[in-house]
């Protein structure tokens, strides 16, 4: 019955994304604007960027990927946020439902039409700009079709969470703000790990961000199987560590707010 | 000399028809379906510096498109109309320097800022020197005793000293007219009141000519010396106060609950409406029959449980005129 | 009394409100410079490896983002007004503006002031002791380029907000063209092709705003300073029409703003 639940939240959320398709259009336009700046960046750097073994469209479709996962999920933290300030988390004790859960599918819901929306529209672009690389197909199919829906899962995980924390702390924004720029710089999403400094590329290895935007990036455009499996095997115990936190977190809050009134 | 001429004045405005749907949306686009409607229809009348007068009417009568054409906001579709000298949608600048304008439903103070420091602003916005702001603010605090509120951040403010702090405002410049636009909205009875003996004075002391729009009948008794009345873009009535006391605002409802289930009382003057069981509804001609008696008479032949008495309301008010308008 | 002395009292009662939330005031505005640094840094790493991109080297892309920070600082701090620009109309605004004996599009600028933009404010200065840039010329050259900046974003957020309360838009057309014009501007010039690079001066003015302030620090020329001067008059008068043309449709009862009885 719980699965059913969800799966009907996640389905009718997707739904309503679907019926406003104005939304996604503001983040394609970002989007497309990326790719387009970057291709440029690139392709001026030219025999640069060969010689770390990685041409122009990989370097593109790289963005791409990165920025999909990036862009797909929304700023869900801040309505949460307010649910929690307003005590509208206490409902939850009258549901067969976990907070945590429903929000999480209502968020993948609206986040799985974006990342479609997103990849077909940025394939497109990166086609026409400078053409789509030559990738294994293993290595596409592994990144697009199950670490990119691991690290979207794990990023809204983690956004529900920063909105949870709103709880305890006056301004949830200053850990979204801290989280996401970590990803941007540390998750080596504008450009693959391999072009930082070497003591920055461990400061990232101690991070959960690789995994969420490198490791899936490498894994459809310069596939290495060994690297994919490894990274893969982490994603997943970090989406799991995550998931018990969150729950962790969320019981408190909950049973807080039935104790005291919120 | 006079402070307001408005000669046939007209406003249509274009408004797109929306139909539901996707492919009606798509067709929209290229084929805007639209329909114009005729908010004012050719209204006439003139205002004499210092008089007071009610613009009344039903919501979408056309009184705040008129107003809106007589500050420059709105150029009307044709017509013409002189205010204190300049033809408002052509010399908007130099008029609004004359002119004082409250809109009750929005504010022109600002909202974060202390009372003082938003008379400071407007007054720097109109151009008065410090000096001169300064002493006028002294005078407008005593006329409007909101000296306490000035330290206060508008935002604090009740609706009912909010609305004083904003006629106030609108005064810093020593205006030769004020406008304003539904200014007891939402006021409670008490402050409603205080308004209204606020801008009587104000008119006695400084002649500034009052034009004011509203909704409540209470508003014209106590305010103006004039009523115009606008329906459905058409002035219906231009007349004193004191005839339209006369002739049309002496009916009184009275509304009762009684134990029995009916009561007729049959009374000269006092008209027995039809109403559920237990219920009693009286039009009252209070020229005819005072209400006490009306009220004594349901006292004395039923149990009355709640009794009510109410002034008609302004659609009933406009329904008699609208009647006794047509042959 | 003059414009001036209006626009100061403005500013200052914008400040003064700000400052009434002082904890706010400065986490925000510490927030923004902690932003602009943190994206800096990933341009440090890209340049750690590839020392020249398009022309540029590490330090005009700080030049780059300092006028730029700066100039969208001043526009923040200023003319706050501009980012909502298209909401404020529909809010009805305008009858506020019109009601004042003050040109109504300064009054919606100055409207409000955005906090973070004092972060922003602080970011170029910065970056100018970062940089070790200490000539008094290029320090005047960067104040100028500064000012042309923000003369330049807010030109092109009045145009974007014209367009959008036309259309009966929200302000998301004025926020996306911002992003475009400012993502532009971080880039060197040099990585664009001709076409690119004509329609980064005239449609979103990228160039006007950073590439060309940019090239008048590495060498002064008499040509760059005019095209710079001409190009943002241009769009000065651009937005002032603009803006003319959208209060003429709104007195006239053409935008659903003006109805409303």
């Amino acid at each position: 019955m719980r699965a059913g639940a969800l799966a009907a939240a996640f389905a009718a959320s997707a739904r309503e994304r679907l019926r406003h398709p104005i939304d996604p259009i503001g983040s394609g336009i970002f989007l497309a604007l990326l790719l387009f700046i970057f291709a440029h960046v690139w392709s001026a750097i030219g025999a640069g960027a060969r010689t770390a073994g990685w041409g122009v469209p990989q370097l593109v479709t790289y963005l791409l990927v990165t920025e999909t996962v990036m862009l797909s999920t929304s700023a869900i933290h801040l309505r949460i946020a307010s649910d929690v300030r307003s005590g509208q988390l206490g409902v939850e004790l009258l549901r067969p439902v976990r907070y945590a859960h429903w929000e999480l599918a209502r968020a993948l819901g609206v986040a799985c039409v974006r990342v479609v929306a997103l990849l077909a529209a940025g394939l497109v672009v990166v086609a026409l700009l400078v053409g789509l690389p030559q990738v294994d197909a293993r290595g596409a199919a592994l990144g697009l079709l199950v670490m990119v829906p691991l690290a979207i899962l794990v990023e809204s995980t983690m956004r529900v969470l920063i909105g949870v924390l709103a709880f305890w702390f006056e301004d949830a924004n200053a850990f979204f703000w801290i989280w996401q720029k970590g990803g941007l710089l540390l998750g080596g999403v504008l450009m693959p790990l391999g072009f930082y400094p070497d003591w920055l590329q461990a400061l990232a290895a101690w991070t959960p961000f690789p995994l969420l935007y490198f490791e899936p990036a490498r894994t459809v455009v310069a596939f290495d199987a060994a690297a994919a499996g490894a990274a893969l095997a982490r994603l997943l115990l970090w989406g799991v560590a995550l998931q018990g936190l969150l729950l962790l977190v969320t019981r408190r809050a909950c049973r807080s707010v039935a104790l005291n009134g919120g | 000399m006079s402070a307001i001429r408005v000669r046939d004045l007209r406003k249509c405005f274009s408004r797109n028809r929306r139909q539901p749907g996707f492919a009606a949306a798509l067709r929209a686009l290229v084929r805007p379906d639209s329909v114009s409607v005729e908010a004012v229809r050719g209204v006439s009348f003139d205002v004499a510096r210092g008089e007071t007068v009610a613009f009344i009417g039903p919501n979408g009568a056309g009184k705040s498109t008129t107003i809106k054409m007589l500050t420059g906001i709105l150029h009307p579709t044709s017509g013409s109309a002189s205010v204190l000298g300049f033809t408002p949608w052509i010399d908007r600048e130099r008029l609004v320097a004359r002119l004082g304008c409250v809109f009750g439903q929005r504010s022109q103070l600002w909202y974060h800022l202390p009372v003082s420091e938003t008379f400071g602003l407007l007054a720097k916005v109109f151009g008065v020197e410090d000096a001169a702001a300064r002493s006028r603010l002294r005078e407008l605090v005593d006329l409007f005793e909101i000296g306490d509120l000035l330290d206060q951040p508008v935002r604090k403010l009740s609706l009912g000293q909010r609305m004083r702090c904003e006629i106030a405002a609108s005064l810093i410049h020593r205006p030769e007219a004020i406008f304003l636009d539904e200014p007891t909205i939402g006021l409670d009875v008490v402050a409603r009141e205080r308004i209204r003996s606020l801008l009587v004075r104000l008119n006695e002391q400084e002649r500034v000519t009052v034009f004011l729009t509203s909704h409540d009948a209470g508003d014209i008794e106590h305010v103006c010396e004039r009523v115009l009345l606008i329906n459905d873009g058409r002035l219906l009535l231009d007349t004193s106060v004191d005839r339209l006391k006369r002739e049309h605002l002496r009916e009184k409802l009275v509304e009762a609950v009684i134990e029995e289930p009916s009561l007729v009382l049959g009374l000269d003057g006092a008209e027995d409406l039809p109403s559920e069981p237990h219920h009693v509804a009286i039009r009252v001609d209070a020229g005819r029959v005072p209400v006490e008696r009306v009220i004594a008479e349901i006292v004395r032949r039923a149990s009355v449980r709640d009794i009510t008495v109410s002034n008609p309301s302004l659609e009933r008010v406009i329904a008699t005129l609208y009647q006794g308008a047509s042959p | 009394m003059s414009t001036l002395r209006w626009l100061m009292a403005a500013w200052g009662a914008n400040l003064r409100a700000a400052l009434e939330y002082r904890a706010s005031f400065l986490v925000q505005a510490g927030f923004m410079l902690l932003n602009n640094l943190a994206i800096l840094a990933f341009w440090g790493v890209l340049f750690s490896r590839f020392q020249r991109i398009g022309g540029w080297t590490l330090l005009d892309v700080a030049l780059a983002y300092g006028i730029a920070a700066t100039g969208f600082g001043l526009t923040a701090v200023l003319f706050g007004g501009s980012f909502e620009l298209a909401g404020l109309v529909a809010r009805g605004g305008i009858d506020n503006w019109l009601l004042r004996s003050r040109p109504s599009l300064l009054q919606a600028l100055v409207s409000r002031t955005r906090i973070s933009g004092f972060g922003d404010l602080v970011t170029g200065p910065l970056l100018l002791v970062l940089t070790r840039t200490c000539e008094p010329r290029r320090i005047v050259l960067f104040v100028a380029g500064s000012i042309a900046a923000c003369l330049v974003i807010t030109s092109f957020l009045v145009l974007l907000g014209c367009v959008a309360f036309r259309t009966g838009q929200a302000d998301d057309l004025a926020l996306t063209g911002l992003n475009a014009l400012l993502s532009f501007g971080f880039y060197p010039p040099g990585i664009f092709g001709g076409a690119t690079r004509f329609l980064l001066y005239v449609v979103i003015p990228s160039g006007l705003m950073t590439w060309l302030p940019v090239s008048l620090m590495r060498e002064f020329s008499a040509r760059d300073a005019a095209g710079l001067a001409g190009g943002v008059t241009a769009f000065v008068a651009a937005a002032t029409l603009a803006w003319r043309h959208g209060l003429r449709r709104y007195e006239s009862g053409n935008l659903t703003a003006a109805a409303g009885e």
